[in-house]
């Protein structure tokens, strides 16, 4: 069962490079099918603030290349197996989607894959109460 | 800066996601404007000659001309434009670049939205947009250029007074007007009569360059070498 139309995405951004973190935070605030749920930096606790939060989508933001950035990003896929991830890369000029596929890092490119990432089923289980991802 | 007031900014990066956060982050400012963005060196020159913006926020790593040769370009044609760079690269080579190319501060791009709006704030006040831990890098090499090079011979620049050289040494580690007053228990209108004196006596524009400039001549001590 995808998750109903008339409800907000709710997405949470882990950023190592606040400045894109906040600018991406500041992008989507304007879309009405879109809630921020959080703005977190980078840090080994992020994996219980996803687990708290429960959000539909996670975006990863900051340089790729840093350690910290892809062991979470490998720590998030192992916990959360069916978790759609967002991977901004800050050195390429490309988004990289986990269970998805890669689109220019462009805002509109973003909120398409949003919008496209809304349809999974994997979100629903959060919904109907259960584990979750 | 435009009759009303804002900072009428260029915003060069050719990261469209990170350029077009940016610009939102800046316009939700009241005291910013975007005027212009660029994704290379070239349109960045090409738009600033157009435009002739207050700040441009300049990335370093740029397709075709790179963010360097972009700000040495366009502070030759416009000097009094204010360029502040924004880079992933915290080496020293890139910061001394920078600013020997004319960038008026050196931004990282891990700092939070509200510490890079003060900074640029300051900026385009003639302060250096400089966070510490890179402005003492540029100290440890002026230091260590300060003891290559031959001091200027004595008489050679106007003697600042002891309450000057006491500014001119808060200034160097990168306190603003309103620290050195509380520092020295003056008021700020105080400070900045004290820093057009130092900077009349020095033949300098920017107070920035009066730090870097009596820490090479030797008019204030050099800063101790930076712990490892």
């Amino acid at each position: 069962m995808a998750k109903g139309s008339h409800e907000k995405q709710r997405v949470l951004i882990l950023s190592n490079h606040p400045v894109l973190g906040e600018g991406i935070q500041h992008l989507l605030k304007e879309e009405p099918a879109i809630e921020v749920v959080g703005m977190e930096a980078i840090a080994p606790e992020c994996i219980d603030r996803v687990a708290f939060l429960r959000p539909d989508v996670v975006i990863l933001a900051g340089g790729v290349k840093s350690p910290q950035l892809s062991q979470l990003t490998s720590h998030l896929l192992e916990r959360f197996a069916n978790l759609p991830l967002i991977c901004v890369d800050l050195e390429r000029d490309t988004v990289q989607i986990y269970h998805s596929r890669q689109v220019p890092a462009r805002s509109r490119d973003l909120k398409e894959a949003l919008r496209d990432l809304k349809g999974l089923s994997s979100f629903t289980s959060f919904q109907s109460g259960e584990t979750g991802y | 800066m435009s009759t009303q007031q804002t900072i009428r900014t260029l915003v060069v990066d050719d990261h469209a996601l990170f350029r077009e956060g940016l610009v939102g982050i800046l316009n939700a400012q009241p005291d910013f404007e975007v005027v212009g963005e660029a994704a290379d060196g070239t349109e960045a020159v090409v738009k600033a000659r157009e435009l002739v913006p207050d700040l441009v926020l300049m990335d370093i790593l740029l397709p075709g001309t790179n963010g360097l040769e972009a700000t040495r370009l366009i502070k030759q044609e416009l000097p009094a434009t204010c360029i502040v760079v924004l880079t992933v690269r915290d080496d020293d080579e890139a910061l001394f670049q920078a600013i020997r190319a004319g960038a008026q501060g050196y931004l990282l791009k891990t700092a939070r939205s509200q510490e890079l709006l003060e900074y640029l704030r300051g900026a385009v006040r003639g302060e250096a947009a400089i966070p510490p831990i890179l402005a003492s890098r540029i100290l440890e090499e002026f230091r260590r250029l300060s003891q290559r090079a031959p001091r200027a011979p004595e008489g050679a620049i106007l003697p600042l007074t002891h309450r000057e050289q006491e500014v001119l040494r808060l200034v160097a580690r990168g306190a603003t007007d309103k620290e050195i007053a509380n520092a020295l228990c003056v008021s700020v209108n105080t400070v900045k009569s004290h820093m057009r004196n130092i900077l009349s006596k020095l033949h300098l524009n920017r107070r920035y360059e009066a730090a870097l400039f009596a820490i090479r001549e030797g008019l204030i001590p050099p800063p101790k070498p930076r712990e490892r």
